[in-house]
């Protein structure tokens, strides 16, 4: 054993260079934190990522117009579009104050303890100055590909598996919900108990909202989103660094889809994205991967399957 | 400090001595600091990883389970936190340093030096994953014990050895000190 440490010496004296900062001290932030916040919780990711879009919305960047791409139907209307997030008509987004954080970290908390496949309407009574009523959806869950393909029937057909390996290991389906709660009944409810929240279950719909599905081989993941876009008007989606990507249409069995690649330090981001409307609804499906297996023309063999799945 | 004190500080501080916390943290924030800094290359997020890595600690101390080394514990969080904001600066400029040294906007020496000790090394880790670099700092720097280092990055111990092996020979192929003709090798230039 100390043979093998000796062997890697080298490196460790590298990383003992007295250039190293060692005489940090973060005791006194810490604890101040901890004091002013003894209830409240950090929010794991929900406003770790409003922060991060609110640092990117505010970065100035030398932009330099670029052409963006879409895709039209046989009536020429926009079904897909992609822009830059400078051209996005909300940029300024509020960095949320520690009371919101602190609902939002609640909010996170009785997502988490739901079941999967269940939705319902909450009133959290602390830090909710406005008494906001949330409504917190749990997606369905199926971790074996044919309870899932039960479940969205046979207007979607996933596959078990692609080319280089990949093999289903996860999906999950989310619905449109039934919004319909009385606000008063809620806050009654929550008069008349110590808990900090209350909430009452809510339905779904039968319109779905999305379907995630999640292929393995070994290390490397690809994601396939089937996402309901009926009436979401020019279904726009706002890149950071459009500049940086590079986008390319491509037209698989008649049907056009863009293609982009975005590098993301060593790896790069790989996607496709299609509309269908052959359902009489229009669906956006996405793939995305970080993987070195894949590239267009990957991406055009896993979009035909999709498209002549049945 | 030993396992035996760090598990008396504990047992007070979840008894309600909250401000004994500051003691555990003395004992550990270095070794903290010191794998975040390595990991996120740069100094002042390091420090802000090292603030948030304590806070969710504290935040959680009831859930920590004494079978772990509470210095393996931390890791753990600091790596998952790491990993956070490694995967939110993928989609930001996020001091592009490096990219503003090509277009010729700021000296590369004197900038680095605010955010990272070395710039061959930077570069060098540049071409690790994190899961690499954690590897290469616990195994190769800190001197973790395999079964240690699979409690902190949930893997098999006996995979972990041989992929160390790998790592530090990626890691000395892509090391190039730069009295020794230079390294800005600006395409894998930001620590992801």
């Amino acid at each position: 054993m100390q043979n093998q440490r000796d062997s890697h010496k080298d490196i460790k004296d590298l990383f003992s260079d007295p250039r190293i900062p060692q005489q940090i001290d973060v005791t006194k932030a810490v604890m101040e934190k901890i004091q002013s916040q003894k209830e409240r919780f950090f929010v794991k990711y929900k406003v770790s990522l409003l922060v991060a879009i609110a640092i990117l919305a505010s970065v100035t960047t030398a932009y330099a117009a670029v052409e963006y791409l879409q895709l039209k139907n046989e009536q020429g209307e926009v079904i897909y579009q992609e822009k830059d997030a400078t051209q996005a008509p909300n940029t300024i987004i509020q960095e949320p104050d520690a009371a919101m954080m602190a609902l939002m970290q609640r909010q996170s908390e009785i997502e988490e303890q739901m079941e999967p496949g269940t939705v319902a309407a909450v009133y959290i009574k602390e830090n909710n100055p406005k008494k906001s009523v949330r409504t917190i959806v749990k997606p369905f869950e199926f971790a074996k590909l044919e309870d899932l393909q039960n479940k969205v029937g046979s207007q979607f057909m996933i596959p078990a598996a692609f080319p280089e390996g990949f093999v289903y290991v996860s999906g999950s389906v989310e619905y449109e919900v039934k919004g319909d709660y009385d606000k008063e009944e809620l806050y009654k409810l929550a008069e008349a108990t110590d808990q900090d929240y209350v909430q009452k279950p809510l339905e779904w719909t039968d319109e779905l909202s999305h379907i995630v599905v999640k292929y393995n081989a070994g290390e490397d993941e690809i994601r396939v989103a089937i996402t309901n876009i009926e009436g979401v008007l020019d279904n726009t989606v706002y890149y950071v660094n459009q500049d940086e990507r590079k986008t390319e249409k491509v037209v698989v069995d008649q049907k056009e889809a863009i293609y982009s690649e975005q590098p993301m330090g060593e790896s790069t981001h790989k996607s496709i994205v299609w509309v269908t409307e052959d359902t009489g609804k229009k669906l956006e499906y996405r793939i995305s991967t970080n993987s070195s297996k894949w590239n267009a023309e990957a991406a055009k063999k896993w979009m035909k399957v999709f498209l002549t799945a049945k | 400090m030993d396992s035996k004190e760090t598990d008396g500080l504990l047992d007070l501080i979840l008894q309600g001595d909250e401000d004994r916390y500051e003691e555990l943290m003395k004992a550990y924030q270095v070794k903290i600091f010191n794998y975040c800094y390595h990991i996120l290359g740069h100094q002042m997020e390091a420090e802000d990883a090292t603030q948030e890595v304590f806070i969710k600690a504290y935040r959680n101390l009831k859930k920590y389970k004494r079978e772990i080394p509470f210095a393996a514990w931390l890791y753990k969080i600091a790596y998952n936190h790491c990993m956070d904001v490694l995967r939110k600066r993928k989609w930001s400029r996020f001091l592009p340093f490096l990219q503003e040294a090509e277009r010729g906007e700021s000296h590369i020496d004197i900038h680095i030096e605010d955010v990272y000790f070395s710039e061959p090394v930077y570069l060098a880790m540049a071409t690790l994953s994190v899961e690499e670099r954690t590897l290469l700092i616990l195994r190769g720097v800190e001197e973790k014990t395999y079964e240690e280092i699979s409690q902190i990055m949930n893997k098999n111990a006996a995979s972990l050895r041989k992929k160390f092996e790998r790592t530090a020979v990626k890691f000395r192929t892509a090391y190039v000190p730069l009295e020794k003709g230079g390294a800005k090798h600006a395409e894998s230039a930001r620590l992801t």
